[in-house]
């Protein structure tokens, strides 16, 4: 009784979670080694991520971009440093706001997605099913989608950074009168190799994030369509939670390894 | 052969198989009769591994499985196959592609081989025609005659049929009890049948088991089940009317 009390209390339900997810990353780790290799189901969620998540990327990175340029421009221009708004475009792009927003993008698209797709599943037996058949769900739904977003979301982060880029620059241009030549050479001779760093290894971090959070909440669903809906919304907002720490956490390591 | 010994399994507290022990015999159709929620769909899933043993042993074809791997039970399950109560076909694939599902997975067949055994396979159970369709176009007989057909398409040694009548109307749930005799019939195939429905017992039962809250009240033959004296027996064959 009190042993049931302690399960369902907040507490005992997190630690339960966090048991259940590292038991899930044991699993899937395993099921990395060796065995088959689908390819195939790789390119196909290649395709659906890339799919959901290009259009709004697109928007997401020329807005911020836009945005971002407008305010630090006008205070920029109260000190005479205007000319220097490439470069504080471009180096918040790539450190941080291309890999951040970009995450939470693909975590409300994608790793929502995910989970409703699997939690589906596996209320309705296709999870159980596939194994009866012999073959390891891990291997077949979870290691082939979170290989596609380790490899998208890193493009989708590229992507938004350049938009944002160029998005920086229309403001610029038009409303800061800094030519774009200017805006160019400021944002290039001001970008290092550990931005560029950072900004790959936060997409990747945010990927394990979104993909593992993502899968282990759908292949644990119970409750039917009310756990799926509810699997789904807990995906969203674990995975954006973590993608705030983790942001704070690297930005903290980077610059203690590179200041 | 598949053999459970004092097979015990607990979901909490409740323990949901209590000490079952069954043979359930090469080539032989076994029926497990029961109640809802005495624990039938679980002693299937526990024989697969889909879910864990908490105590006893399963033997499959004398091997003791019990203390087998996940990927040691993966060899296991290819000579296996089973049908569940809700169908649970890929809703995301074609019917096409469900049948081809495991042909695709375990074997080295060419597209074409593969296109001739699921032709062959829908024409057994009779849904030829239906290759291009998405499990949500179809009616609950059909997804369970397609799930049929997906489990067949490897011929497995042993089929287990998780509440195959279940809301059925009559007409579909005999032709279901039909597939499965023919399944027998044509396959030599050892088969266990999980279901409350007497009349689909009665119709496709070799052997009849019948358990209460995860106990074994009964095992025998159809004509023994008929005539058992036992309590529980008679009462579960006239619809709780002797109790």
């Amino acid at each position: 009784m009190i042993e049931e009390i302690l399960k369902n209390s907040p507490p005992g339900v997190f630690f339960n979670h966090i048991y259940n997810y590292i038991l899930f990353l044991r699993i899937t780790i395993r099921a990395a080694i060796g065995g088959a290799f689908y390819f195939k189901e790789i390119i196909e969620q290649l395709y659906q991520i890339g799919n959901r998540s290009l259009s709004i990327v697109i928007l997401v990175g020329t807005f911020t971009g836009m945005v971002l340029s407008f305010q630090t421009g006008i205070e920029m221009a109260r000190f005479g440093a205007k000319a220097y708004i490439g470069s504080v475009v471009l180096v918040s792009l790539v450190r941080e706001l291309g890999p951040v927003l970009t995450a939470l993008v693909v975590a409300g698209r994608v790793g929502s997605g995910i989970t409703a797709e699997l939690g589906s599943m596996k209320v309705t037996d296709q999870i159980d099913a596939m194994r009866a058949m012999a073959v390891d769900p891990y291997k077949k739904l979870v290691l082939t989608r979170l290989t596609a977003l380790l490899i998208m979301l890193p493009v989708l982060v590229a992507v938004a950074d350049t938009f944002g880029f160029f998005g920086g620059a229309i403001i610029a241009t038009t409303n800061l009168n800094v030519g774009f030549e200017l805006y160019k050479s400021t944002a290039l001779n001001n970008i290092y190799l550990e931005d560029l760093f950072s900004g790959l290894v936060k997409p990747i971090v945010f990927a394990i994030i979104i993909g593992t959070i993502g899968c282990y909440l759908g292949m644990n669903t119970k409750g039917g369509t009310k756990g799926v809906g509810s699997s789904t919304t807990l995906s969203v907002v674990i995975s954006s939670i973590f993608i705030f720490v983790f942001d704070f956490i690297l930005t903290k390591i980077f610059f203690l390894v590179y200041r | 052969m598949i053999k459970t010994v004092n097979l015990s399994k607990n979901f909490g507290d409740k323990e949901v198989l209590k000490d079952l022990s069954i043979d359930f015999e090469k080539g032989k159709t076994t029926v497990v009769l029961g109640r809802s929620g005495t624990g039938k769909s679980v002693l299937l899933k526990v024989i697969l591994r889909l879910l864990s043993i908490d105590s006893g042993e399963v033997y499959i074809d004398n091997i003791d499985t019990t203390d087998f791997s996940e990927s040691r039970m993966m060899g296991v399950r290819r000579k296996m196959g089973m049908l569940f109560q809700g169908s649970a076909l890929f809703d995301s694939m074609s019917v096409y592609e469900n049948v081809a599902f495991t042909l695709r997975e375990h074997t080295r067949l060419s597209e074409g081989e593969i296109r001739d055994i699921v032709k062959e396979k829908l024409e057994f159970v009779e849904m030829t025609g239906t290759e291009g369709l998405m499990p949500a176009e179809l009616s609950g007989g059909m997804q369970k005659r397609i799930a049929l057909a997906r489990t067949m398409a490897n011929n497995p040694d042993y089929i287990f049929f998780d509440e195959p009548t279940t809301g059925l109307d009559p007409i579909t749930a005999r032709t279901i009890n039909e597939l499965i005799i023919r399944v027998r019939e044509h396959t030599g195939t050892t088969i266990v049948v999980v279901t409350h429905d007497l009349d689909s017992a009665a119709m496709v039962a070799q052997k009849i088991v019948l358990i209460k809250e995860g106990e074994k009240y009964f095992e025998g033959t159809p004509d023994d089940f008929q005539r058992s004296d036992i309590d529980f027996v008679k009462s579960f064959r006239s619809g709780g009317k002797d109790m």
